[in-house]
């Protein structure tokens, strides 16, 4: 009794080279390896001791081929012509020796002939029937060996792993246990799917096991656990190269059979033209006299006995071999196992002793009690008793590596096949909406086919060789176009049945439902959540880079108030506006949809990048999002959102509405450094591309017209609404804080302490309010870059008494100091429209402006408030006068403005208004910002 | 037998060509295709007099040849071995217009860069990598081999271009992607022991494919 065991793998396959026209080259593959490999296997099978049992892997096409009547008649016709050939050949040698060699031919061919008709050309049954026997077990592999690795997604991979089972299951009537990954490839993941389908065990190489985290305590002397808990048996190195190695190896004994010479070429053209390929291409025969006789030209006939002494003589060896291994490595628990994995084909095509040698082999270690264990058995008998690691990518190639199938040759392959797989995810998610039609259905099943085909390992691995390129390149071509040609059938809907059966008729392989799995949990669980909702209100994509929390400007307020108030108009609002830390990236917030998108490069040092990098993902984000939600326009904000609101138009082709708050022309008087002549470029751009235009005021209207020259008929004036509802003070919080004398007046202030805002001109007129004896406090609330030189001002001209900085303030704060406050003052050089006048005038207060922008046209000088001369202290003054002297007429003006606070510019009417602008905009050409 | 003469005839093979490829000989392919020209013809004229409206839609569409690459914006990074990795790429039509847009530059004028990550073991948001290098591209590549990487590291590669000021823009972002094992390890590996243990629910490792969705976007 030996130390361990010994198992066995033979890995069947060829690729899928059914073709419906006779006498492709390629079909000689399959009756190749008929006659050498897979028939004389099931002689093996045969006369295999009691005690031996080993593993045989049929890979899905194989199945498919084997299977096949069309393959089957042609082999039959194929075995038959070689027959005549032998008969010609027999009367045709002279030599003693030849004709020796052509007699062991012909009884050898009738006994293919018998065996293949004695199984009723179905030889995967004769198979099934030495599984069920327990000689064999069989498993099979991906459904056209495909380098599982390479496949991009995890439907692809699931894709070929169950479609290889089922048809598995199609020819043995029962699930394989154990699964072949194509060229040993595995990484990380795959695992996991085989052991969704149930498999338990594969094999890999043994470098992917020594090179484990963490490498195995037993080495390769046991299979180990991967992740997911599928048994991975290592290919021992060492007792495969005397099988493997084309120098030191058996099969290149010079007695062996000689692969290379074949009668084919050999004789006259005329002589041999019926027996070789009809187009006059000499073509194997199977018929090889000559033995490899040594590193010469010249071959010896080839001679049974020489061999059959060699295949004794290997076999002891090669059982020597075992016991040595087996002694040397001496390992109690589990016992050691060899795991020798090989291509079935090896035996009998390339070496054409081979299934006499695994026979013979099997005999010696019978006698000699080497113990033979499939890998099913050894999990049975030690499952309990494996480690379990993790692999990481690997193959049994060159290396180790994937860099047979994956180099400069064929590395193109890839992007063709990732590409199918993709679409076969969005046919498989849009088809699960409803019920498929069953035309639709067929050619859904036939795409997944065709990108089976292409996927095969092996048009890559023959592209990275030199025999029959041209084949596998045309092959995967082929595969890939009809499949796209399928998919346009489906798109234009021109798709039908003759068509399709044609194209089933072309490649009738794995007839089975396949589209299925490319299905996606989540895709299901959209689709459920979008059905048809009958919705009458417009669906509006808006753009803007800020949106609450985040609050720069006042733009963040205005876009929130203006998509919340759509929505309660019945419209749906999805709004894209930049991630912000720590909150979500998706909400529904008053019925408003926010999605809060981060660039790829969220932390640009760049200001003006960061916001390419921000638009580019909300382009994507808008395609993707536009796959389910059907949006009837884009609204864009500002220049921030100038890339992506153009480039959305463009793809979807939508109409597009931008509301222009502000330009980089009117912020600075002019355009001067080359990041603002940048930015005035976007806007320029934005605006030129829209189809219609928002401002906020007949100034920012004007200076649209004059400075960038856009026609006055695009742009409409829509002013900025106020929610009365956010000024409101709470009444009872904190409503004494403040102890101010009664005959004090309080102006209040607010803003971003930006120079355009004009507070330094407040600072000028309380030293002038000051020395009148004036009895008046300034305050101005917020921040921003203006604050310590505002604050320098204040404390060298002594003015703490008159005016106080506030700084940041809540909008509870703002409001309670519009609440305390006699009026509202604002100041500002530049200012499109001023939010901040309205909230004044909401909150009941006297408002005072610059006669500027958008300011002016708020307030109607002396009715429903005062107007001031922007950037001149005296004005102030004189308001402050006009106050103390007129303070009833005073709150008359206050309690109008209120009024037109809540009427003209309440946000009701102005989202009204604004969805006239949505209903009336048509999507014009298309215009994508470009060099300019 | 005539559907692939048609078939054979339409791919411009000679009927000699056909009768050879056929295992026919020269006379029986003339004959059935004479015959079914004939037939042709009088099917048309029957049409022509009828005037059977409902013939199955045969727009002349051109056929659908694989192109050199697809115009959508994607980025996929492969294992190749332990030291190397194969990304290729694809842009989108949205995405160069945007770029041009954005830099105000030709898309040809835009130098092509290629930037790659060393992630491994962190959840990268785009400033966060251990190691990074940049690879200006040649024009017109579309795919690359990325060689004298680490063994045992994640990698995700940009492609993207670089700013007037020199930094880098990215325009795609690749999946992560591991180099493999190059060595024997050690004979500890924490992660495996939090995974056997069942002190995570999800490995700490990457698996290789992508649970890719068509509405992945969507909520």
């Amino acid at each position: 009794m030996s130390n361990g065991y010994f198992a066995l793998i033979l890995h069947a396959h060829l690729p899928y080279v059914r073709h419906k026209e006779a006498n492709r080259l390629e079909e000689r593959w399959v009756f190749e390896a008929l006659t050498e490999s897979y028939i004389p296997l099931l002689w093996v099978l045969e006369e295999q001791p009691e005690s031996i049992s080993w593993t045989l892997s049929f890979s899905p096409p194989l199945l498919e081929l084997l299977n096949d009547p069309v393959i089957q008649k042609r082999y039959l016709e194929h075995i038959d012509s070689t027959l005549k050939l032998i008969k010609k050949e027999k009367n045709f040698s002279k030599d003693k020796q030849e004709k020796e060699i052509i007699s062991f031919y012909e009884k050898r061919f009738k006994k293919i002939m018998d065996t293949y008709q004695s199984h009723d050309c179905k030889i995967i049954q004769a198979f099934k029937t030495y599984m069920d026997e327990g000689k064999i077990s069989c498993i099979t592999s991906a459904a056209t060996h495909a380098f599982l690795p390479y496949v991009q997604t995890e439907q692809g991979v699931h894709a070929q792993i169950a479609a290889g089972i089922r048809t598995f299951e199609k020819y043995f009537g029962s699930k394989p246990t154990g699964f072949w990954l194509p060229e040993c490839a595995y990484s990380p993941g795959v695992d996991k799917l085989l052991a969704d389908a149930g498999i338990r065990y594969t094999f890999v190489d043994e470098q992917t096991l020594l090179k484990s985290k963490p490498v195995p305590s037993k080495g390769i002397e046991a299979p180990v656990y991967s992740p997911h808990g599928v048994a991975l048996f290592p290919r021992n190195q060492f007792i495969s190269e005397t099988i493997w190695n084309s120098s030191v190896g058996y099969p290149g004994d010079f007695d062996y059979r000689e692969f290379y010479r074949d009668v084919a070429y050999e004789r006259d053209f005329d002589y041999i033209k019926g027996f070789i390929h009809p187009d006059g291409i000499r073509v194997d025969t199977s018929l090889k006299y000559w033995r490899i006789t040594g590193e010469t030209e010249h071959k010896d006939w080839y001679n049974r006995s020489y061999a059959n002494e060699k295949v004794k003589q290997h076999s002891t060896d090669f059982n020597n071999r075992i016991k040595d291994y087996l002694h040397n490595n001496k390992q109690t628990f589990p016992p050691t196992l060899i795991t020798a994995p090989f291509d079935a084909e090896l035996f009998g095509h390339w070496w054409f002793e081979g299934p006499e040698f695994l026979l013979e082999s099997m005999n010696v270690s019978n006698e000699q009690n080497t113990e033979w264990i499939t890998p099913q058995e050894f999990l049975h008998r030690h499952y309990r008793d494996l480690e379990t690691v993790r692999p990481s990518f690997s193959t049994w190639g060159r290396n180790g590596t994937g860099e047979v199938w994956l180099n400069q040759e064929n590395a193109w392959m890839y992007r063709h096949l990732h590409h199918c797989e993709r679409k076969l995810v969005e046919l498989a998610a849009k088809l699960s909406k409803e019920k498929v039609n069953i035309v639709i259905d067929r050619y859904a099943n036939q795409m997944v086919r065709e990108w089976m085909l292409a996927a095969s390992s092996d048009w890559a691995f023959i592209v990275e060789g030199n025999s029959a390129v041209q084949y596998a390149k045309e092959r995967f071509q082929e595969h890939i176009e009809r499949f796209h040609t399928l998919y346009e059938a489906v798109q234009d809907e021109s798709y039908n049945v003759n068509e399709i059966s044609e194209y089933e008729n072309e490649y009738p392989f794995i007839m089975l439902d396949l589209w299925h799995y490319f299905k996606n949990q989540h895709d299901l669980y959209v689709n459920t959540q979008y059905e048809k909702k009958n919705h009458k209100g417009k669906k509006i994509l808006m753009l803007s880079w800020e949106f609450p929390p985040m609050v720069v400007g006042g733009l963040s307020r205005h876009v929130f108030d203006l998509s919340r108030k759509l929505t309660e108009l019945g419209h749906e609002v999805y709004v894209l506006t930049s991630a912000v830390e720590g909150y979500p990236d998706y909400e529904i917030n008053n019925g408003v949809h926010v999605y809060r998108i981060k660039g790829n490069q969220p932390s640009f040092e760049s200001f003006f990048h960061w916001t390419g990098s921000l638009n580019i993902a909300m382009a994507d984000y808008a395609v993707e999002l536009s796959k389910k939600i059907k949006f009837d326009c884009i609204h864009a904000h500002d220049w921030l959102v100038s890339v992506s609101a153009l480039a959305i138009k463009k793809e979807l082709k939508l109409p597009l509405l931008t509301t222009i708050h502000a330009t980089e022309h009117g912020r600075n008087n002019g355009i001067t450094s080359p990041l603002q002549y940048e930015i005035n470029q976007k806007e320029w751009e934005l605006m030129d591309g829209s189809d219609r235009l928002i401002v906020c005021s007949t100034y920012m209207k004007k200076e649209l017209t004059d400075v960038f020259r856009i026609p006055e008929n695009k742009i409409s004036i829509l002013p900025n609404g106020i929610d009365p509802q956010q000024i409101l003070a709470e009444p009872n919080e904190k409503g004494d804080e403040i102890n101010r004398p009664d005959d004090e007046l309080l102006l209040f202030s607010v803003g971003r302490l930006v120079k355009e805002k004009g507070f330094q001109t407040i600072v000028e007129a309380a030293d002038i309010i000051r020395h009148k004896s004036l009895k008046v406090r300034f305050v101005i609330a917020g921040k921003g870059p203006l604050f310590e030189e505002l604050n320098a001002m204040i404390r060298q001209k002594q003015l703490e008494n008159f005016v106080h900085l506030a700084g940041f303030i809540s909008d509870e704060e703002r409001n309670m100091w519009f609440a305390q406050a006699d009026a509202a003052l604002f100041p500002s050089h530049y200012e499109p429209f001023g939010i901040v006048a309205l909230e004044g005038m909401a909150a009941g207060k006297l408002t005072i402006v610059s006669d500027t922008g958008g300011l002016r046209e708020i307030i109607d000088h002396e009715e429903t408030g005062l107007k001031i001369y922007p950037n001149d202290p005296h004005s102030i003054v004189w308001a402050v006068e006009y106050m103390l002297s007129n303070r009833e007429r005073c709150k008359e003006m206050a309690r109008k403005g209120e009024q037109t606070a809540r009427t003209v510019f309440s946000w009701d009417s102005i989202a009204e208004r604004t969805v006239d602008l949505y209903n009336q905009i048509q999507n014009k050409t298309a215009k994508v910002g470009g060099m300019v | 037998m005539i559907e692939d003469i048609v078939k054979l005839k339409k791919r411009g093979l000679t009927l000699q060509e056909i009768a050879e490829k056929m295992n026919m000989s020269l006379g029986k392919v003339q004959y059935r295709w004479n015959k079914y020209r004939q037939q042709q013809v009088t099917s048309k004229e029957v049409s022509a007099t009828k005037e059977i409206p409902a013939q199955p839609k045969e727009t002349k569409k051109e056929k659908w040849s694989m192109p050199f690459e697809y115009k959508e914006a994607s980025a996929c990074l492969m294992p190749h071995t332990p030291e190397s990795l194969y990304v290729y790429w694809s842009f989108s039509e949205s995405i160069k217009n945007m770029a041009e847009h954005h830099f105000r530059t030709k898309w040809e004028d835009l130098p092509g860069v290629l930037k790659v990550y060393d992630v491994t073991d962190i959840i990268f948001y785009g400033h966060n990598a251990h190691r990074t290098f940049e690879i200006d591209l040649p024009p017109m590549t579309n795919n690359w081999f990325l060689n004298s990487l680490e063994p045992d590291r994640t990698y995700i590669v940009d492609i993207g271009t670089r700013t007037f000021d020199g930094s880098f823009f990215t325009l795609l972002r690749s999946n992560p992607a591991e180099t493999g094992s190059a060595e024997t390890n050690s004979s500890y590996d924490e992660k495996i022991e939090r995974w056997k243990h069942q002190d995570i629910t999800q490995p700490e490792w990457l698996e290789n494919f992508s649970t890719y969705s068509y509405y992945q976007k969507i909520r």
